[in-house]
């Protein structure tokens, strides 16, 4: 009783007990009739979800970038649940992520190393243009005109459309042309898939060197397009003392097993186009 | 907390998450109450409270509330406070609550008081979730007081409430000797519909671009140090191991 | 081992109806905490709208005052002659009608106006700026703006979602006729 006296001290004047309990009794039932409608009705409409998907989805990285193909971190999960997807897929779990992922679904997780990306083309300024571009500059919509605004076809323009897809912002175009930052590159490949000329590679993470162009043009008209273009002359196959390096229509491939970054091949070329991954870091 | 807790739930609520120009959440009164300043204020105050109470009250019933019945529990929480904070608006401050009129009681289901309950409050300490409605209540006040003044000066051309400039002088009354001014130029548009779609537009582009930039700036910072950083222990290792 | 529905659905919906006990408790005592009767209510406006006023008496309605567009509530004489009249006009949006206070001095002037309540347009509250405020409120004490004249409609329109303003100029015409016919206040030629 004196708990009420107190409560009509406090709200100034008697307290109408009926309206208090009227009000108090249909938000009560109210509850009550919804409650009971939920609990039924969930039991009516239960999913049956694998509880191993919502414990893979915790070891993964969480970016939702989509990079594996499936619809953010959840999608992938369900897949690897499913098994219609593989580890290899995502480029950003950590190893011992993946390890994990490997121990819950009971997967041997595979021993791939993991790579980063990198532009094979060293043009930019270096290469002529054949028109001057005027426009939206991206490099899908030159693309559309003739192929881009450099003589070279397999060159890059530098206008930054992977720039623009990198997630870690790991790109920066300058001196003409595209750089992919190694260090904060994770290979999720959405730079791949956004370059109009397909120029960017994965490359293992221990790759010292790479080969920064794609042209399948040899000799003169290389020279007369690009200064820094392969001329396929050859020499770096013929410099390498482990066989890591062959020419493929006229383009360098660096077959990375075999190669032990002795530097010969990019000491040797007249051209100056086989490069240092390290050259790249911002 | 951890010390920089803070720091990063203030920054989160004002300006990386904020609630408007980055969450776009809450749109139905930022669209609909930034033809005055002022009113602004008042819905921003209104919703930061009813964020930090519910926030609290959420926060110390998170292992309590079960999972199937979640949002119903959220919203009678929510609710409660809304109804309070009507009430209270209704007797001392009928002015404001004439002005925001039906948007009162729209707080309820303002998405970023649910979207924070949800997101944040349910899985964070109450310390936490408190300052958390807090910024993100300052965040949502700043940016609707930003488009207020910005579509109340150039759709009528007042700022919360007096005149900025007026129209053109087109006599003086005989009677009380006060000068008669004729309509003054102002770019109604604004003050519509459309004009607040494009006002919203206008302030996340600018928003963004801002954002954007400075984020990019303070990467390409830290990842310059990390390089340093990384390159002095390198140096280091080499001269140990020598 | 799975607990079962019975069991699950007790604790939950406990838990619910807890929650909406303790809320509704609270929420109910917090009504009788703020709750604003209509002599406050009147008190509050009243200032606003007419500096000055002091409650003298309550005068009783004319039952014989009978427009089609609004009705009179109740009328407020002050000590120094004007009165308030508690005015409802209809013909808002979707049939809906707005109340308004309306505050007219000795002279026969509106010396100001503020809506108390509408039905079915609940935007109405965007006709209340200053700007609007100041439509009936003639700017000098000049006979041609007493009460003796009812406000034409063109004088003040506004219109948006959910709201009209013609309600609002129906309440004014019926406050208007009323302290012209009934209360006799500014007949035309008087200063």
């Amino acid at each position: 009783m004196i708990m009420l006296n107190n409560l009509m001290f406090f709200v100034g004047k008697p307290i109408n007990w009926t309206t208090f309990g009227i009000a108090v009794a249909i938000i009560c039932g109210v509850a009550l009739l919804m409650g009971v409608c939920i609990m039924l009705i969930s039991k009516l409409c239960a999913v049956e979800e694998d509880p191993r998907i919502a414990e893979v989805e915790g070891c993964l990285a969480g970016a939702n970038c989509g990079a594996c193909g499936f619809p953010g971190c959840s999608g992938f999960a369900k897949a690897l649940v499913d098994g219609t997807a593989s580890l290899d897929a995502c480029g950003l779990t950590s190893a011992q992520g993946k390890i994990e992922i490997g121990n819950i679904l009971g997967i041997a997780v595979g021993g791939t190393e993991p790579t980063i990306c990198v532009v094979a083309c060293n043009g930019g300024n270096n290469c002529a243009d054949k028109y001057a571009y005027q426009g939206y500059g991206d490099c899908a919509s030159q693309e559309l005109l003739a192929g881009g605004r450099k003589v070279c076809q397999a060159g890059c323009m530098g206008s930054g459309s992977c720039v623009d897809a990198c997630p870690y912002l790991a790109i920066e175009c300058y001196e003409g042309y595209a750089h992919v930052d190694p260090e904060r590159c994770r290979s999720c490949g959405l730079c791949i898939s956004a370059c109009p000329k397909k120029l960017i590679k994965r490359v293992p993470v221990s790759a010292k060197v790479y080969v920064a162009c794609s042209t399948e043009c040899r000799g003169k008209d290389v020279m007369s397009a690009c200064k820094t273009g392969c001329i396929a002359c050859g020499k770096c196959q013929r410099l390498c003392p482990n066989d890591a390096i062959h020419l493929v229509n006229n383009v360098p491939i660096i077959d990375y097993s075999k190669c032990t970054s002795c530097m010969k091949c990019l000491e040797g070329c007249p051209r100056h186009c086989i490069k240092l991954v390290a050259d790249n870091i911002s | 907390m951890k010390k920089g807790r803070l720091k990063e739930i203030a920054l989160d609520g004002v300006i990386r998450q904020n609630p408007t120009f980055r969450l776009v959440l809450g749109t139905c009164p930022t669209l609909a109450l930034t033809t005055a300043a002022a009113s602004c204020l008042g819905m921003g105050a209104a919703v930061t409270f009813v964020l930090i109470c519910s926030n609290v009250i959420i926060s110390l019933l998170r292992n309590v509330i079960p999972d199937k019945v979640r949002i119903p529990c959220f919203i009678v929480i929510i609710a409660s406070f809304v109804t309070l904070v009507r009430m209270f608006m209704q007797a001392y401050i009928p002015d404001l609550y004439a002005t925001l009129g039906v948007f009162l009681p729209l707080i309820v289901v303002n998405c970023i008081i649910l979207g924070r309950a949800e997101g944040f409050a349910s899985h964070n300490p109450v310390g936490e979730s408190a300052l958390d409605g807090l910024f993100m209540g300052i965040g949502f006040t700043l940016a609707l007081t930003a488009m207020g003044i910005f579509r109340e000066v150039l759709a009528y051309g007042t700022i919360f409430g007096s005149d900025l400039w007026t129209g053109p002088v087109i006599g003086v009354d005989p009677q009380t000797g006060a000068t008669a001014y004729g309509p003054k130029f102002t770019i109604g548009f604004f003050g519509s519909n459309a004009g607040a779609f494009l006002t919203y537009a206008l302030f996340i582009a600018v928003f963004s671009a801002i954002y954007n930039a400075v984020e990019r700036k303070a990467h390409k910072k830290a990842a310059r140090k990390a390089s340093l950083a990384a390159a002095a222990v390198a140096v280091e290792e080499v001269q140990n191991a020598q | 081992m799975k607990k079962s529905l019975f069991v699950q659905s007790l604790k939950t919906v406990f838990i619910l109806v807890a929650i909406c006990l303790v809320c509704g408790a609270l929420l109910a005592l917090a009504n009788d905490l703020f709750f604003v009767d209509d002599a406050t209510k009147f008190a509050q406006t009243a200032q606003s709208i007419y500096p000055g006023f002091v409650v003298d008496q309550t005068l009783e309605v004319d039952s014989s005052f009978k427009l089609n567009y609004g009705t009179v509530n109740s009328v407020t004489k002050s000590k120094d002659g004007g009165y308030i009249l508690d005015v409802t006009g209809t013909g808002g949006y979707n049939n809906g009608t707005v109340t308004l206070y309306v505050g007219v001095n000795a002279k026969g002037h509106i010396t100001g106006w503020s809506i108390k309540d509408n039905v079915g347009q609940s935007f109405i509250s965007k006709i209340t700026s200053n700007h609007q405020k100041s439509w009936y409120i003639p700017i000098n004490d000049s006979v041609e703006h007493t009460v003796a004249d009812t406000y034409d409609m063109e004088y003040s329109t506004a219109a948006g979602a959910t709201f009209t303003s013609t309600a609002i100029n129906h309440a004014i015409n019926v406050a208007a006729k009323y302290c012209h016919d009934i209360l006799g206040l500014g007949a035309k030629g008087v200063k």
